[in-house]
């Protein structure tokens, strides 16, 4: 349908700002997202990510900035002419139409001949467990079904960039996750780019090639998800993505270590090099620290390392989760329950918790404490 | 909740009553346009189609006939293509303007007709249009639009925006979105609609009687007849007219079940 260059970004947008009256919602956020990649948007509600969806499809108009669609400049190129699906938060079902019609919609439009429609409908209904609905109409589906053929229509015509803004956020968690798998298998079948609009960290983490974390009408990081996870780049990333162990306090270099002195705890990474702060933030995350029973006495102080007395202790089917009272802190410590080898603790109990140097992030004190 | 008998009883008996009081004097309209007494007084004195006869054989009652019907589809035309637009204005815009607008709209409905029509006269006739069927359809216009517009933006402000916009993502191009999309949700609003502004029309004489000039229209005509009395001639029109009525809402309702797809 559309010739694809072979190397430009499938969808970019450049130093994209957009206002409504008195409200930023969008400031210089620029964007690239490579053919075939699935990428998720994340960030808490009103960050701006369905107005940044509504500018790459046409449907708002940035204040400014440029919009590219597979290399071509589209920023002032009607919705209809732009090789762009989007899955609308609120589903957008046509009430006047069946099911099948409205899955069928696009390719009505197109003109393609019935019975391949019919049968393009019907593989897109299986595939979304909707089968036998085809018939009915669309005030008659729950709320997970409506999300679910909303899904197909936008996928019936194949669209080279598909949006999708929160499409699962309706599903129950079990075909949340059936969906999930569902449909990256599906992205990665037809090639196309997914543009993937999400409330649910694990969601990101578990579909996406790469994830755009915003935050107040920004991008304030991007990476896969093991780069935007494991190595945050601001207290906002650290705090939003996953859970985070967080210590304050002023940086030293000594011998190509990087220390941070956080009171009666002292951080030390060698893998910090390029981080030339002078005071700071490390941030680490709960399965990054070990937990051992108290093996001696000694109270001096050693870098990565504490003691401290188990103030909460948490069965979480598939983990065991800690709040660990140290000298002046507390830390959120997770370990994977089951393994018969992993000694479990009790509120009240002893411990020395630990972590590697690996397991560290220092985040330049920028933003707010 | 239940109610007793007795009050079921009372209730079925008072709105009878009502509904006999306010059909009453159709019916009796109805009765003597059969009655071949020659004047409307009881007692009735044995049926006859003669009125009838006399009504369609009639060439001025005819031709006042045929206006009424072009000035009431002229009118409905019009406000169509007219009142569309502006329902979507009213009901898709938020602004100050636009409650103006919308005041401006309503304004027909709070003024007294016969004033319309003499507003309306004199403005003809100080820009120097001659009266006809033309002028009728201007005035008819004026009054009717408020009904079609604010029931069509009723009804669009009804519809999620972004029904629209979700045609627009899947290819739609404007017209083809609001063809295929906004006009199927919209199509019983505007049959409702303009079966106001038929029956309205019709019915309208005060405007009718002081823009359309020398012709005449039904309601004219009638009124013409009945400074002679109330002939039994007025009672065949006005059956005539009931009839009308009551077949296009019969129409109407066909049509608005249909669905259109
Ligand atoms: N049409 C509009 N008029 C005025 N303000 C708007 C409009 N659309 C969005 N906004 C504002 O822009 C900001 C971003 O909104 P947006 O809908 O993009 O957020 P979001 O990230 O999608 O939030 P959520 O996760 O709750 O869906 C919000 O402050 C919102 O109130
Ligand atoms: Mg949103």
């Amino acid at each position: 349908m559309t010739t694809t260059s072979s190397s430009g970004p499938a969808v970019a947008v450049e130093s994209i700002s957009k206002r409504f009256g008195a409200v930023q919602a969008l400031s210089g956020v620029s964007l690239a997202v490579a053919p075939g990649r699935f990428v998720s948007l994340l960030g808490p509600s009103g960050c701006g990510k369905t107005t940044l969806m509504r500018i790459i499809a046409g449907l708002d108009r940035q204040s400014e900035g440029r919009v590219l669609i597979d290399s071509r400049d589209m920023s002032r190129t009607a919705p209809h002419r732009r090789p762009v699906g989007l899955v609308f938060q609120r589903y957008a079902l046509f009430p006047h139409m069946t099911v099948a019609e409205n899955v069928g919609f696009a390719l009505r439009l197109r003109g393609a001949d019935r019975s391949a429609t019919q049968a393009r409908v019907q593989e897109l209904l299986d595939l979304f467990q909707l089968g036998q609905f085809g018939g009915r109409s669309i005030d008659q589906l729950s709320g997970g079904q409506a999300q679910r053929v909303a899904l197909a229509r936008a996928l019936a015509d194949s669209p080279p960039v598909l949006l999708l803004d929160e499409p699962m956020s309706a599903l129950d968690l079990k075909l949340r996750q059936a969906m999930q798998l569902e449909l990256r298998r599906l992205q990665k079948q037809i090639g196309a780019t997914f543009l993937f609009v999400t409330h649910d960290q694990d969601e990101a983490m578990v579909m996406s090639d790469e994830i755009v974390l915003m935050n107040n009408g920004e991008i304030v990081q991007q990476g896969t998800p093991e780069e935007v996870y494991g190595r945050p780049r601001s207290l906002f990333s650290a705090r939003f993505l996953g859970e985070a162990n967080l210590f304050s306090g002023p940086l030293r270099r000594e011998a190509g270590a990087t220390l941070l002195d956080a009171g009666s705890l002292l951080l030390k990474s060698h893998a910090a090099a390029g981080f030339a702060a002078t005071r700071g933030w490390a941030c680490i995350r709960p399965e990054a620290i070990r937990i051992e029973a108290r093996s001696d006495n000694k109270t001096e102080r050693r870098p990565n390392a504490a003691a401290g007395r188990v103030r909460e202790a948490i069965f979480q089917g598939a983990y065991r989760r800690y709040v660990v009272e140290l000298d002046g802190h507390s830390v959120l410590v997770q370990q994977p329950a089951g393994s018969d080898a992993a000694p479990t603790f009790g509120e009240g109990d002893r411990v020395d918790v630990s972590w590697s140097e690996s397991g560290i992030t220092y985040i330049e004190d920028a933003d707010n404490a | 909740m239940t109610y007793g008998r007795a009050s079921i009883i009372a209730f079925t008996t008072y709105t009878c009553v009502l509904l006999a009081f306010l059909f009453a004097p159709i019916a009796v309209v109805i009765l003597f346009s059969f009655d071949s007494k020659g004047i409307a007084a009881f007692p009735f004195q044995g049926p006859t189609l003669s009125w009838y006869q006399a009504v369609i054989a009639d060439p001025i009652i005819r031709k006042a006939a045929l206006n009424s019907v072009i000035v009431a589809v002229g009118t409905t035309l019009a406000c169509i293509l007219i009142g569309t637009s502006a329902a979507f204005v009213i009901a898709r815009t938020r602004s100050p303007s636009t409650t103006a607008f919308a005041g401006l709209m309503a304004l027909p409905l709070l003024l007294p007709h016969l004033l319309l029509g003499i507003a309306l006269l004199s403005f003809f006739n100080s820009i120097g249009i001659g009266l006809s069927l033309w002028t009728a359809i201007i005035g008819h216009v004026l009054i009717t639009l408020p009904f079609l517009v604010f029931t069509l933006s009723a009804r669009i402000a009804g519809i999620d925006p972004q029904l629209s916009e979700a045609a627009a993502t899947l290819g739609a191009s404007p017209a083809k979105a609001f063809a295929t999309v906004t006009l199927p949700l919209i199509r019983s609003a505007m049959i409702g609609a303009a079966l106001l502004v038929v029956a309205w029309s019709l019915d309208e004489f005060s405007v009718s009687f002081l823009t359309i000039g020398s012709s005449n229209t039904l309601p004219i005509i009638i009124w013409g007849q009945m400074r002679a009395g109330v002939s039994p001639t007025v009672n065949a029109i006005s059956a005539l007219m009931v009839l009308a009525t009551i077949l296009l809402v019969c129409i109407v309702h066909r049509l608005a079940d249909l669905k259109f797809r």
